[in-house]
């Protein structure tokens, strides 16, 4: 038999289980984990347990590791010599609560880190829909909402890609002047792409990437009625396992 | 015989004018000249939500009627405001000149807070 290992994950936020087989008896097995984050370069790894010979090795969360998307390697003995196997499994909270709530929670934290020139961190706030009510909406105010819909960009055996949309909006009033804010206002923008584009989103372990989608630097009809309102809409892609979990 | 009702020619006497400061946008696009005393005719406020294309936003316009004489022949623009008597800052959207040439119609929405 082949030396198997399987990573599965509780989804609740308790951790996971690492099962082994196909390894000697006798054999010291050792479980590794290193953040999979995508960047270039190479992974850091970090024990995880070990025990002697096939069987499972729990991993709690968020003691022994953090919940997020890792690879896994088992360093083994098969037949006397020594063995390898890896895996890629995420240790979530996905059946506690959405990946989605998690996102839109993740992005207002990043946001916040970000200390955005005459943004108070209160007026970082997740919403249903993106709308500047006349005086219950403190401004300048970012809001992060949900758009559209899902898409599904790719599958893998027994995964799946999911894209959940996000729209970030910053409102400011405005006034109708043509200059007011311009050069704070695009550093805004600046610093929220670069704070998302092309990486994983800290904080929600199933997230393996951001692709930019839809953008509006300056929305003219809100223009026209005396707000400024800029739009960044990212793509977070997911890897999920597929079935009822 | 009367000819058809016309607020411009009605407004001092039968409704209620205030006392308005027009802020006429310089050719800098960022300063404005006070003209004062302006008398006006406000009509009631009209609130809604609507649609825009990254977001949805509360406006509230008003449509002013303002004496032309009173302006001192600067003509009513996009761009301008009101400060009305209450202190309430209003962005001019569009004006007309009306049939008398004695009133200008602003059509104008509330400065956001």
């Amino acid at each position: 038999m082949p030396l198997s290992l399987i990573v599965s994950d509780n989804a609740d936020g308790s951790g996971g289980v690492a099962t082994i087989t196909g390894s000697d008896s006798g054999s010291t097995n050792r479980l590794f984990y290193a953040p999979f984050t995508g960047a270039i370069g190479l992974l850091t790894w970090t024990l995880a347990g070990s025990r002697t010979g096939d069987g499972t090795i729990g991993i709690p969360s968020p003691g022994t590791v953090p919940l997020g998307y890792y690879a896994w390697q088992l360093n083994a003995a098969v037949g006397g010599s020594p063995a390898f196997a890896s895996y890629y499994r995420a240790l979530t909270n996905a059946g506690a609560q959405s990946v989605m709530d998690r996102v839109l929670t993740a992005v207002v934290q990043q946001l916040q880190t970000l200390n955005l020139s005459g943004i108070q961190s209160v007026n970082i706030v997740r919403k249903w829909l993106r709308r500047k009510l006349e005086t219950a909406n403190q401004v300048p105010q970012i809001q992060v909402v949900p758009v559209d819909g899902e898409n599904f960009p790719g599958t893998l055996t027994g995964l799946d890609d999911v894209g959940y949309p996000v729209a970030i909006i910053a409102v400011d009033k405005q006034n109708q002047d043509y200059t007011a804010n311009l050069a704070r206002n695009l550093l805004w923008r600046q610093r929220i792409l670069r704070a998302f584009r092309f990486q994983p989103l800290s904080g929600v372990g199933e997230i393996i990437n951001c692709l930019p989608d839809r953008q509006v630097i300056v929305d003219k009809a809100a223009f026209d009625a005396n707000l400024f309102v800029s739009l960044a809409t990212f793509r977070f892609i997911s890897r999920e396992p597929r079935g009822v979990a | 015989m009367p000819g058809p009702l016309d607020v411009s020619n009605d407004f001092d006497v039968f409704d209620n004018t205030e006392v308005i400061t027009y802020r006429k946008l310089n050719s800098d696009g960022e300063t404005f000249t006070n003209i004062s005393p302006v008398n006006a005719l406000g009509l009631p406020e009209e609130h809604r939500t609507t649609d825009t294309d990254a977001a949805a936003v509360d406006v509230v316009t008003k449509t002013w009627h303002l004496k032309v004489v009173d302006l001192g022949g600067a003509t009513v623009e996009r761009g301008d405001h009101i400060l009305d008597a209450s202190n309430g800052e209003w962005v001019v959207e569009s004006g007309n000149l009306e049939v008398w040439k004695t009133t200008w119609r602003c059509e104008t929405k509330r400065v956001a807070s």
